[in-house]
């Protein structure tokens, strides 16, 4: 029989029925059920196909540890793979559907894959990557195969219409976990004052006390506690959220699921918030896991957890199904044997102990509950569920000892102890310890630590004690906080049925076997990840010795579920294997995320246009109203060109450069960077980070600098301005102008201290354009009043404060373009007004304006070096720029740049290149020599390309060995990402002007 | 002197936006150009050094480093040990003493930066959303500051009342702040203000 909904109980609202559906089926869903109870309730026994062998899987859990319910979720762009069934509320149109199978996960074409279980055996893939061909070509074709057979949920490729918030929160105290210890701990410290934060991850707080049956006395004890914590002004209660990671400092990551449990978000709310929480302190009360027993087909649908199987009765009210074998080692089956008996199940009890107290065999009996003492499930029998029980008596190590009894059922239940959620603690400081008492690993005792921790984490095993810890917890971090505790009588425990816990006189008993140790058929330790007891055995006998390697050669523990109900039992399978104890074992590292994220609740809203922050001139809306394309330049947007009707993107820039000669044109370069030089020692810091002397700089001047790095290489250049004694403006280039700040600062922070120099950006102070062409300063002197632009009034290298509209405006002449040019700074608020003052002026000279691109074609026109070539690998020979150098003074790199390395004759030189071809060369192109193969790196490489309106032919710049002895030599310019190879003649890198008669006109 | 152009001039659409509540949005936002933002900095001595020009806007000292002072329409904030920033119309009036004195460099950015202001009774709730800040009113009193980024870009925050937050950005990275800082609001739903 599968599973039904009972006719009363649970904590589900019977009145309203949900339109959910699974595989296109319609499910029995009401309010209150997971998507897993739903499933259950309306027969669905499989639910889901094995990751590696297809095997039929059902339900197991009924939480974040269930290893086989991961289905996929809503359709379209909202489609969620991998989402646990177990802990999805679900909601009126909920579509889910099994994955990972095909047709149909109910008659899946790939479930014959486990016929190749013996080839696909621990260490498949290791063994797969070395044989047995020579290379990875044999792996390359296997993989291929693999990826389509294995694996879970696929993802689409939709974009995501949700939004996703981050937050940062701060607390006191930070309470993981809504269960009694949780609770207490949360209502402790709320009526002390103390700000607190308690986050669970149901959506519904109280843990394990939601698994008794509805009406008991712990319903009241719940139901006072969250009325008195509800009312708590200091106390923020957080459901649907889960603490996914514990970090350094006291942060915790947590994930929010706001809208999950909708169809979609509604009125503007986040689908998830990513809570970064900063808290003086943290009670963690995260529970504990059943733990499985191993025996054979112990992944048939109709085997799960004791636990859970009485959490579908109780909570959601559905019997899993009619007749139950509980297989235990310990006391907590006890009650799941009861209550399931209550529900009207037919209940077998088997416990690997020889016997029982009367206290728990007399009631058990009296409720019908059969008893077999000494004996343990071995075999599950079935095909694709359960239909029967092998039973055999056992040892205290799990072999059978006497002849099997079959008992026929449609579910077993399991319990094999617990393992406490140590894995926050785990995060945050070491590996848990073992306790032997209750035989699972726990927090170790740190002494005064900002974490604290309670409940069934710490092995607390009943509720009084459980609610007693949580209370202690709340008290020592009360302390820790200087509060004071004011009452700490939290409501008592209400008294329940056999409130035992699982630690008095557990059996410590992990699989089951046949009296020589060998499992009845497959056993699987790793459900998730199809990880069996042979594996463990195999990975044993091939000498693996450390969890570490067993846990990456088997991949027990490495699948969503990150273990959660096997890694105990890998360890013990080792532990017994290489005939240590547990402890001596030990266990594997525990690292965030508890339960798998997604990337979007990381990401929030700096995705697409926000993926980083983006920096906007201050006339870019008049960018594009004129219809410019924009580029990105750092975290810059550009004009690249202003396309005339439909010109491409090589036609408008080479008519814009041919403007700039021929007539004026304009371009935007606020994007370069401008930093303030101030205080008393700033020429002494300008003489020392530049290569150029600055100390005879004249106030009103200005001068072209390079600066190296430490190491001798090129780093930077820029003009700067003497604005006063005191008061230099720095220019750089826009993608080194955050560099060059900070290289600055940390210079003034460490090394020269004693500077009495301050370093300010002003680049958003401050917007600037270039006015270049042969008609700029008729341009430039017919728009502004105050100054006098004349060849005389105004040389190259010289500013002037001028006006113009009755705005303030600084001028400086320089050129990049090589024509006569002039830069115009203004305050940014007013840059537009200015702009547009120019424009309005430049009507009768022909102005436009122009776009990096073109600016580009006319500085490699001039041979000026920029990005491309200071890239960080360039010497100041290399760029011709030694020139520059002082010999008079040191600078930074002034001693490196000697080395010999540095200094060599055949290192690569600035040249320009002619080509004689109809294609332009692409930057990244390597030179080789006429005539030779080109292989190897060649002897150099282009750097900057473009079409040269002034020369009419393809241009580039090079650094090439030896170059500058090199000129007029045929050499092969080869793009082999393209296989392009194109012959360019080596000539100097001033292809235009060399005498700079233009720009000093 | 003509107005100063906000640079959100394109991108901000006055109106009411993102989720609707009956007790309406919880978050206005707005912005202003700074009618004056001088920066001051010195070296060792600078708090005797600054003393004269503060005093000329009504300031006793360079003030600490996390309240910010006011005095008449100016607002004092420090910085840094040998820095300090004085916002208002009447910061500009420091500029000639302060430039003076060898000892301190002054500087004018009073267009480097753009006030936007995040207003409402989920001011904080905003806030906690944009920075790694308890923005919490015990944890940041009315009149403090912090210099943090959004974005990952350096702001100054400034409470001027227990709903209100004023952000000193980059006048260059504004525009795309101002849409990340829309994003965040949503949630709450919020007003977009006239440019003032």
């Amino acid at each position: 029989m599968a599973g039904q909904r009972l006719k009363q109980g649970g904590r589900i609202d019977r009145r309203k029925t949900l339109n959910v559906r699974f595989d296109g089926r319609k499910l029995q869903a009401h309010p209150g059920d997971t998507l897993a109870s739903a499933l259950i309730a309306s027969g669905e026994m499989i639910v889901a196909r094995g990751f590696k062998y297809h095997r039929a899987r059902g339900v197991y859990a009924a939480g974040s540890e269930d290893p086989n319910a991961l289905v996929h979720l809503r359709t379209g762009a909202r489609h969620e793979p991998n989402a646990r069934a177990t802990t999805t509320q679900v909601f009126d149109g909920l579509e889910s559907f099994a994955q990972n199978s095909w047709p149909d996960v109910r008659f899946d074409a790939s479930a014959g894959i486990g016929l190749l279980s013996p080839f696909l055996s621990a260490g498949f893939y290791y063994k797969t990557f070395i044989g047995p061909f020579k290379g990875t070509r044999y792996w390359m074709f296997c993989e291929s195969f693999i990826r389509k057979a294995a694996g879970m949920g696929r993802a689409v490729k939709i974009n995501d219409p949700d939004n996703y918030d981050k937050l940062n929160a701060f607390c006191d105290l930070l309470v993981v976990g809504g269960g009694a210890s949780g609770l207490s701990a949360a209502l402790t410290a709320g009526r002390a004052g103390a700000d607190v934060i308690l986050v669970d991850q149901d959506f519904e707080p109280g843990g394990s006390l939601l698994s008794q049956p509805v009406g008991e006395a712990s319903d009241d004890w719940l139901e006072d506690v969250l009325l008195e914590l509800k009312s708590l002004t200091n106390v923020r209660i957080l459901t649907r959220t889960t603490a996914f990671g514990a970090y350094d400092e006291d942060v915790y990551g947590l994930i929010e699921n706001v809208s999950d449990h909708l169809l979609a978000p509604e009125n503007d709310q986040p689908r998830q918030r990513y809570w970064l929480v900063r808290s003086k302190q943290a009670v963690l009360a995260t529970g504990a896991i059943e733990r499985p027993l191993v025996f054979a087909n112990n992944d048939l649908p109709g085997v799960m957890l004791a636990g859970a199987v009485q959490t579908y009765v109780n909570r959601f009210g559905v019997l899993p199904g009619q007749r139950i074998v509980l297989s235990s080692n310990n006391n907590s089956a006890a009650q799941v044997a009861l209550h399931l008996a209550r529900a009207g199940a037919d209940v077998t009890l088997c416990d690997a102990r020889p016997t029982l107290p009367a206290e728990l065999s007399d009631p058990l009996l009296a409720a019908g509950v059969t008893l077999l003492t000494g004996k343990l499930v071995i075999k599950a029998i079935g095909r694709r569920k359960v239909n029967a029980a092998l039973i055999v008596p056992v040892d205290a190590a799990g072999r059978a000892t006497g002849a099997a009894q079959k008992v026929t059922c449609d579910v077993i239940g399991l319990s094999g102890g617990w393992s406490p959620v140590v894995h926050l603690w785990s995060q945050r400081f070491k590996k848990p310890v073992f306790d032997d008492n209750s035989g699972s690993f726990i927090p170790a005792e740190l002494g005064r630590e900002t974490v604290k921790c309670a409940g069934r984490m710490v092995a607390a095993q009943t509720l009084a004690d459980r609610i007693a810890s949580g209370v202690t917890a709340a008290q020592a971090a009360l302390a820790d906080l200087s509060l004071d505790a004011v009452d700490t009588s939290v409501p008592a425990a209400p008294a329940l049925p056999f409130d035992t816990g699982w630690a008095d006189d557990i059996l410590p008993v992990w699989s089951v076997t046949d009296a020589k140790g060998k499992t009845l058929g497959k056993a699987f330790v790793d459900i998730q990840h199809d990880v069996k007891l042979t594996d463990i055995d195999q990975a044993h006998r091939e000498g693996y010795v450390s969890v570490e390697h067993l846990k990456r050669y088997t991949t027990s523990g490495m699948a969503t579920d990150q273990g959660k109900t096997s890694n105990i039992i890998a360890l013990a399978r080792m532990a017994e294997l290489s005939g240590k104890t547990i402890p001596q074992t030990g266990t594997t590292t525990f690292r965030p995320p508890y339960t798998p994220v997604a990337i979007g609740a990381l990401v929030g809203h700096e995705h697409g246009l926000h993926f980083t922050a983006t920096r906007y001139s201050p006339i870019h809306d008049w960018h594009l109203a004129q219809g410019a394309k924009m580029t990105e330049a750092g975290a810059w947007m550009r004009p690249w060109y202003y396309p005339d009707g439909s010109e491409t993107l090589s036609e408008a820039y080479r008519r814009e450069a041919a403007h700039v000669r021929q007539h004026v044109g304009i371009v935007d370069v606020s994007t370069l960077g401008k930093i303030a030089v101030q205080g008393p020692d700033a020429a002494e810091f300008l003489n020392r980070v530049y290569i150029n002397g600055w100390k005879s700089l004249k106030s009103g001047r200005l001068r072209y600098g390079v600066m190296l790095r430490e190491d001798g290489y090129v780093m930077d250049d820029g003009a700067t301005a003497c604005l006063g004694e005191n008061d230099y403006f720095m220019s750089t280039t826009t993608a080194n102008a955050a560099r060059v700040l900070a290289f600055a600062e940390h210079l003034l922070q460490t090394a020269w201290k004693d500077m009495k120099v301050h370093v300010t950006t002003v680049t958003d102070q401050w917007a600037a354009f270039a006015v270049a062409g042969p008609k700029a300063r008729d341009l430039l002197q017919s728009v502004v009043s105050g100054a006098d632009l004349s060849r005389e009034a105004m040389p190259n290298n010289h500013f002037v404060n001028a006006v113009i509209n009755g705005i303030p405006v600084r001028i400086h002449r320089m050129s990049y373009s090589g024509e006569l040019a002039y830069e115009v700074y203004v305050a940014s608020g007013y840059a537009q007004q200015v702009w547009n003052a120019l424009h309005a002026a430049g009507t009768p000279f022909n102005l436009k304006p122009y776009g990096t691109e073109a600016m580009g074609a006319l500085r490699i026109e001039k041979g000026h070096v920029a990005g491309p070539e200071i890239e960080g690998r360039t010497t100041l020979n290399d760029l011709g720029l030694n020139g520059f150098a002082s010999s008079k003074k040191p600078f930074v790199g002034s001693v490196l740049r000697g080395r010999e390395v540095l200094t060599e004759a055949s290192r690569p030189t600035l040249v320009g290149l002619e080509l004689g071809s109809a294609q332009g060369a692409k930057s990244g192109s390597l030179i080789y020599a006429k005539g030779v193969a080109a292989k190897g790196h060649g002897e150099g490489w282009v750097s900057s390309t473009t079409w040269s309106p002034a020369l009419g032919k393809y241009i580039a710049l090079a650094l090439v060995q030896s170059g500058k002895s090199r000129t007029g030599e045929e050499v092969q310019v080869v793009n082999h990402l393209e296989n392009q190879t194109l012959s360019a003649k080596i000539v100097s890198s001033h292809f235009y002007d060399p005498a700079g008669e233009r720009q000093n006109a | 002197m003509p107005d100063i152009q906000s640079p959100l001039a394109a991108v901000r659409t006055p109106g009411r936006f993102g989720a609707s509540f009956d007790a309406g949005p919880g978050i206005t936002l707005s912005d202003a150009p700074l009618s004056g933002l001088v920066q001051i900095a010195g070296w060792d001595g600078f708090e005797t050094a600054v003393k004269p020009a503060l005093k000329t806007l009504g300031f006793s000292d360079a003030g600490d480093f996390c309240c910010s002072r006011q005095s008449g329409d100016a607002t004092l904030f420090r910085t840094a040990p040998d820095r300090v920033l004085i916002t208002g119309a009447s910061a500009g009036d420091v500029l000639e003493i302060a430039g003076a004195n060898a000892e301190l460099a002054v500087l004018d950015l009073s267009h480097a930066r753009l006030q936007i202001n995040v207003e409402g009774r989920n001011a904080e709730g905003l806030m906690a959303q944009l920075a790694p800040i308890d923005f919490r009113l015990n944890a940041m009193p009315i009149g403090s500051f912090v210099q943090t980024g959004i974005h990952h870009i350096g702001v100054l925050i400034h409470r001027t009342s227990a709903t209100r937050f004023e952000l000193m950005v980059p006048v260059t990275f504004a525009r795309g702040l101002w849409q990340f800082i829309g994003l965040n609001a949503a949630p709450f739903g919020y007003d977009v203000l006239e440019a003032a």
